[in-house]
């Protein structure tokens, strides 16, 4: 579902993207004042909140330096399928990262842009506690998922110098005092360390995909940046 | 400047389809090829208790040969390795058991009570602590119909007058030869008490069962109920002592039933006379026993498996042959022993082994036993196992007796196929020493054929889901006793996660192995080419699979 979310979203932005020019025209006399070359914004969405500072540097290019950061605890997602079996997964991710960014405006009268820069990040941990969500009956005793042991998942980018391309509406530093912006883009990072530990009847588990896991993160070196940006020009 | 914005809008479009594309194969489910692979060991404590009788193995081959009730404070967390809590089956006299995973954090105590038609009624105390994942026992069950070395039985009845014994009844077992008899006379008049204090009355004829157990053969002392080191003993003045161990001098089971009421109570003592072998040794005096000397008796109670206090008898002797005397108003097993205090529990005493050139994996699996010198009594059931032998390996006891012992080790490959003795320790204090050293080398040339150990990884399928097995293994092994050969079940090694260490076998030779999974056996024959054997996706039966 998220997928076909995020490929209707780009599908959006591509036929939107010959349009933005006019309807985002600004009037020549409302060009960047000289005096406003900075910014400073705030930002949330995928990967976490942020705050920012950005610089003009021409007419086209701006350059940002942002933080972000993002702390998820315990968040769970139910009836998740995995190998057949219905589990229940606690999810907990800490990311913080650092952000440089080059911001190209590649049409003079349009908000459309294109962003470029790499991301050093310090700290992105996901963790997923996966457990099987149905008791068994053996003899007298009931055996709970518990019984069942768990299998823990954690997959590390931390410390990782992630290249970044991204677009996106709004300027970086906004015309107006305020400007609302929206990003989407990728950092292009390593793959993850990936790391599974199994316990009590799953405990197999953890052997039988030792050599499968990291392999199936293969993929997972982009990480996607969505957010939506509020800057204050001065 | 239109070919210029032309440009600017492709360098777009290329832009947000690159942002695409690396969005929707980044979106591919991490876990798409993830494989679930399971642990058949639902329980995470387990004890196996191999009942062995020693006359004939095979006599307890398949099932209902023995019943098994739990006894003690802890027998309600007990359950049946199918899971139930009412029901334990032995087959092919093998019991497992297991810890309800609700009380999996805690110490378990409990007695299994093991009856049959054919057996003398025994119990076994085990303990399976807060460390323990798997233990086993073996115990021995005494034949009625054929017993065993050093064990003699003798059955008689006498009809009651409305409950009443009428003249005095005297039940004794074989003394000739060398032959330790037990003698039980009941006095005319006498009464008899139901479990519950009730005098028995109308029910039919008495019927008594005096088994005595000689103090110098093997089959004999294995079938001391619990060992000789318990867990704990009431003591004369009432405390409870848990680190001594029993010497014994000889013991004696005595069942009384009035019909088919058994008797648990007298209102006249009767009197117990057990001979005492003379080369048994009085730990106190370090010398044969001996006239005069004082011998404790101790009664068990098959009922909870607790020693208790009895009296204190004095060795007497009649035609050279050493005897005691007690008297009992109630039934047990009694047993003529001295309690040395043993060391604390926390203590353990270690044998450490040189071996050059041996390792764990060409090591010798040999038999071995922590004895009591002098009597060459086991220490306890715990005392006599089979040990890998390899440079560098160490192995304990914990809660050694304060006395003499000795460490002999064995060319056998099972406690019941010990073989030749080929290694004897000086004596030592089990509680002066922490330690022994025993070098390979000094009995090296005595050693049997090295067979080799082979180490296997197994994996099955289930459905198209991976199942790693975790079980008991036991392969069929040959045991000899009186000049017959008979096979039984030996344990061989628990499948953990589908792993397991077959020792001591030879390859290219055909070995037939038997697991057991709620009660159900699966037997498989397999032949060993290699010390190391992966079997993979083995399609494992279908009613096998459904019941996982």
């Amino acid at each position: 579902m998220r997928k076909n979310i995020y490929l209707f979203l780009c599908c959006l932005f591509c036929i939107s993207i010959a349009t933005a020019q006019e309807s985002t025209e600004i009037p020549e006399k409302e060009e960047i004042k000289k005096t406003r070359k900075n910014a400073l914004a705030v930002s949330g969405g995928i990967p976490g909140y942020g705050f920012e500072y950005a610089r003009v540097l021409n007419q086209h290019f701006s350059l940002r330096i942002g933080y972000n950061t993002l702390s998820v605890e315990n968040y769970e997602i139910q009836d998740f399928e995995i190998d057949g079996q219905n589990t229940d997964i606690i999810a907990n991710v800490d990311y913080s990262g650092i952000d440089f960014f080059i911001e190209y405006l590649p049409f003079k009268k349009s908000s459309f842009k294109l962003v470029f820069g790499a991301g050093y990040i310090t700290d992105l941990l996901v963790t997923g506690n996966i457990t099987f969500d149905e008791e068994q009956q053996i003899g007298d005793i009931t055996l709970t998922k518990e019984d069942f042991g768990d299998l823990t998942l954690n997959a590390d980018w931390s410390g990782t110098f992630a290249p970044y391309v991204g677009f996106g509406f709004g300027r970086a530093v906004p015309k107006r005092r305020l400007g609302l912006a929206l990003e989407i883009g990728t950092y292009y990072a390593n793959t993850p360390d990936v790391t599974l530990t199994a316990t009590r009847l799953l405990t197999p588990t953890e052997e039988e995909n030792r050599d499968t896991i990291q392999d199936g993160f293969e993929s997972f070196k982009f990480i996607p940046n969505i957010k939506l940006r509020l800057a204050y020009s001065f | 400047m239109k070919k210029n914005n032309t440009y600017k809008k492709w360098l777009s479009v290329i832009a947000i389809c690159t942002i695409t594309f690396i969005a929707v194969i980044s979106c591919e489910n991490p876990l798409k090829d993830f494989t679930v692979a399971i642990d058949t060991a639902v329980f995470q404590k387990n004890a196996t208790i191999t009942i062995f009788d020693p006359t004939n193995p095979t006599n307890l081959d398949g099932t209902g040969k023995v019943e098994i009730e739990l006894l003690g404070d802890d027998a309600g967390k007990i359950v049946s390795d199918g899971g139930s809590k009412t029901n334990f089956p032995v087959v092919d006299g093998v019991l497992q058991l297991a810890v309800n995973p609700a009380n999996a954090g805690e110490n378990i105590n409990f007695v299994v009570k093991v009856s049959g038609d054919d057996y003398l009624t025994t119990t076994i105390p085990v303990n399976i602590n807060e460390n323990d994942t798997l233990v086993t026992i073996a115990a021995n069950m005494v034949n009625i119909n054929d017993t065993a070395d050093g064990i003699n039985l003798m059955e008689d009845d006498k009809s009651l007058n409305n409950g009443t014994l009428e003249e005095d009844f005297v039940v004794a077992t074989d003394n000739s030869g060398d032959n330790e008899a037990t003698e039980v006379t009941i006095a005319s008049g006498t009464e008899f008490k139901d479990a519950n204090g009730n005098l028995i009355k109308g029910a039919g004829d008495l019927k008594v069962r005096v088994v005595n157990f000689g103090s110098q053969d093997d089959e004999s002392l294995n079938s001391f109920p619990g060992g000789f080191s318990p867990a704990a003993i009431e003591l004369e003045n009432g405390e409870i002592d848990t680190e001594g161990s029993f010497s014994t001098a000889g013991f004696t089971s005595i069942d009384m039933f009035v019909g088919n009421t058994e008797v648990k109570e007298f209102s006249e003592p009767i009197t117990i006379k057990m001979d005492v072998d003379s080369e048994v040794v009085n730990p106190n005096t370090g010398e044969k026993i001996k006239k005069g000397d004082i011998l404790p008796v101790w009664s068990y109670s098959k009922d909870d498996g607790k020693w208790k206090y009895h009296c204190d008898t004095t060795v007497e002797e009649e035609d050279g042959q050493l005897f005691t005397v007690c008297t009992t108003t109630h039934l047990s097993w009694y047993n003529l022993d001295y309690w040395a205090r043993g060391c604390t529990s926390r203590r353990r005493f270690d044998v450490n082994v040189v071996a050059p050139g041996v390792s764990s994996s060409s090591g010798y699996r040999l038999v071995t036993a922590l004895v009591f010198a002098g009597t060459n009594q086991s220490v306890s059931y715990k005392s006599n196992r089979v040990q890998n032998f390899f440079n560098g390996r160490s192995f304990g006891y914990y809660r050694t007796p304060n006395a003499n012992l000795q460490f002999v080790v064995y060319d056998g490959t099972s406690r019941y196929n010990k073989g030749n003795e080929i290694y004897r320790s000086n004596t030592f204090n089990g509680c002066d020493s922490n330690q022994i050293t025993i070098n390979l080398e000094e009995f090296r040339s005595s050693l049997p054929p090295q067979p080799v150990n082979v180490n296997i990884n197994f994996s099955g399928n289930c459905d198209g889901n991976i199942i790693k097995p975790s079980s008991y293994l036991y392969m069929k092994t040959d045991y000899t006793y009186r000049g017959r050969t008979y096979t039984y079940w030996r344990y061989a090694g628990y499948i953990r996660s589908g792993r397991v260490t077959i020792y001591n076998v030879f390859l290219n030779r055909e070995y037939e192995f038997k697991t057991y999974y709620k009660g159900v056996e699966y037997k498989h024959n397999y032949t060993f080419t290699s010390n190391t054997i992966n079997i993979e996706n083995f399609d494992i039966p279908a009613e096998l699979c459904n019941s996982l």
